[in-house]
């Protein structure tokens, strides 16, 4: 499923976060937004996924136009996200965590929940293998699935993020800083399952910080700064582009990368 | 704890303490013999319904209410009003309290859960003092403060009244272990998982695919029936009462049992509603001093306890119960 973003804008009091940005996702592969810190990277992020509302702009999902559609709608759509700060769910186990992801599997209302028990434990064994699916898809065996899941160390509790997102049965799959926090080993073995869920023929749009991952894994970048994409193309010739080399360079601007 | 985790299983568990409380029901109401013991468990678990709901709205969703007493008054009212001024059985004149204290629920959920913390805290407590003005002063209706409503006949199953003490214990009891039973199939279904889901983050869990504004008006909505269906037994229960029942102070008590409790499951709210509602008897002799044990005790219990007496309790006989297992 391919994302299409066409002339996303966003501004806060006179500011504007993010301006006319164009983004293309194919599904099977890597696209990476990459930027200096307060280039619009996260907003946009928020604006694909439904969280912030655009002031201009069109989404289409698949070639469907999915303007202003609200986040658990996109997900039901096939869109869904990962977070920079996982925000796992306090007191709840992996399994537990991951099978909310799975939420959609399910169809059945309140009522049902309460009386019908007989189709809701059907239904509730539906979504747990949905969610084991999905535990199995990131690496993440038995033994910690009755760990509570915000407990876990930091490169655990990213694997049960993107469980979550998977579960949701979302083809486009937005992860949002994924490598922040991680040490070398962690990165490496993320980086795999990235590459692994893009020639499952996920569509992976990555907003990352380490460039070594982003240019070792990543089928297309887009640089970001200010608020407007500045280049884009592969991993190659984002890295030589004087404008982006002046981005994070530059003298004007404290680069990070 | 050799048992793999599994939805069943984690289901199964609750089942298993639900089999164990109707027991429990079962072998008091056998051993009683005096009438004030039937009462003291009937009085708790009245209250333990209403808790219940308080569990699922506050515990699970983490969404406070400080106006429950509105819709457990909606309840006691539109049972004690249904069966003296139409006539309508018992039986029909429950299930017709806790549709409509449902509905008064559903109604202002909408704008009230809009808000959030403190905020949340402040409507529903203005909510309840306005439901108890309405109460206290639509005299015509509700007789106000004084008398309020008296004669409210038993509750009756096929014509029979249930009169006596151990009758209304049974009855009490029955829909006690009811309540549970469907509280605790709503937690093991993904309303109730959305509902833990949303109280750790909102912005997460409609990301994926959860409607949060749907899961917290749900909430919201049955709490306020199980309110109801507690006002509702109250009212056959007690046979009068007046407005002054009904006040912020049974919010307030509906919200203590939970936290005393445990906010983690329905079997704190159960404990917390009985040692609540039976602590006061055996703080008789220390009347004057009742409320300091209260503010005491609810202080001792955040404090040091923040997981609930039932949490603490329990690790401690699990702590006993592997030390002994030692020696």
């Amino acid at each position: 499923m391919s994302l299409r973003v066409e002339g996303f804008t966003k501004s806060y009091g006179g500011l504007a976060a993010v301006k006319g940005v164009d983004l293309d996702a194919r599904a099977g592969a890597i696209t990476a937004v990459i930027g200096p810190n307060g280039a619009g990277k996260t907003t946009l992020l928020n604006l694909i996924s439904g969280v912030v509302i655009a002031d201009a702009g069109r989404l289409l999902l698949g070639g469907r136009d999915v303007t202003g559609s609200r986040p658990h709608e996109l997900a039901g759509l096939g869109l869904t996200r990962t977070y920079q700060n996982p925000q796992l769910f306090t007191d709840m186990t992996v399994l537990d965590t991951v099978m909310v992801g799975a939420h959609r599997t399910g169809s059945g209302g309140v009522l049902s929940a309460m009386f019908n028990i007989l189709a809701t434990r059907r239904e509730e064994r539906l979504i747990e293998a949905t969610a084991r699916t999905a535990l199995a898809k990131v690496g993440l065996s038995e033994e910690l699935f009755a760990r509570d899941a915000a407990q876990l160390a930091y490169g655990l509790q990213r694997r049960v993020d993107i469980a979550r997102a998977l579960a949701t049965g979302a083809q486009v799959l937005l992860l949002d800083e994924p490598a922040a926090g991680l040490n070398g080993t962690e990165r490496q073995s993320l980086a795999e399952l990235i590459k692994e869920l893009a020639r499952k023929g996920y569509t992976v749009v990555l907003v990352e910080h380490d460039m070594e991952m982003v240019m070792g894994i990543s089928d297309h970048v887009a640089v970001m700064n200010f608020g407007e994409k500045i280049a884009e193309g592969t991993p190659e010739e984002v890295q030589a582009d004087p404008r982006v080399i002046e981005a994070y360079l530059g003298v004007d601007e404290a680069g990070d990368a | 704890m050799g048992e793999r985790y599994t939805c069943d299983a984690n289901y199964r568990r609750d089942m298993i303490g639900l089999a164990a409380f109707a027991i429990a029901l079962v072998v008091m109401g056998l051993l009683f013999r005096k009438n004030y013991h039937f009462g003291l468990i009937t009085d708790s678990c009245i209250f333990a319904i209403g808790a219940l709901g308080m569990f699922l709205l506050f515990g699970l969703c983490g969404q406070i209410s400080v106006g429950q007493a509105a819709f457990f008054g909606i309840g006691a009212y539109t049972s004690a009003l249904l069966v003296m001024g139409a006539g309508i059985p018992p039986l029909v004149a429950v299930v017709a309290s806790v549709a409509l204290s449902s509905l008064v629920g559903w109604f202002i959920s909408r704008p009230i859960l809009r808000l959030t913390t403190n905020y949340l805290a402040m409507a529903t407590l203005a909510f309840g003092v306005i439901v108890f003005v309405l109460f206290s002063q639509a005299v015509a209706i509700t007789g106000g403060l004084d008398p309020g409503i008296f004669g409210v006949p038993p509750m009756s199953l096929f014509g029979m009244p249930l009169k006596s003490a151990p009758a209304k214990y049974w009855m009490v009891g029955t829909f006690t272990f009811l309540a549970l039973l469907l509280v605790i199939n709503l937690i093991h279904s993904r309303a109730g998982r959305a509902f833990v889901a949303l109280k750790g983050s909102e912005v997460a869990t409609s990301g994926l695919g959860v409607d949060v504004v749907h899961y917290k008006v749900v909430a919201f909505t049955v709490a306020a029936g199980l309110a109801g269906l507690a006002g509702s037994l109250y009212a056959f229960v007690q046979g009068s009462f007046n407005a002054a029942n009904f006040t912020v102070g049974l919010s307030i008590e509906l919200l203590v049992m939970v936290v005393v409790g445990s906010l983690a499951s329905p079997w704190g709210a159960l404990f917390g509603a009985f040692f609540i509602t039976l602590l006061p008897t055996f703080l008789e002799d220390f009347e004057v001093y009742k409320l300091l044990i209260y503010g005491t005790i609810i202080l001792i219990v955040t404090v040091l306890m923040p997981d609930g007496l039932a949490r603490a309790a329990y690790d401690g006989v699990r702590a006993l119960a592997s030390r002994t297992g030692r020696q």
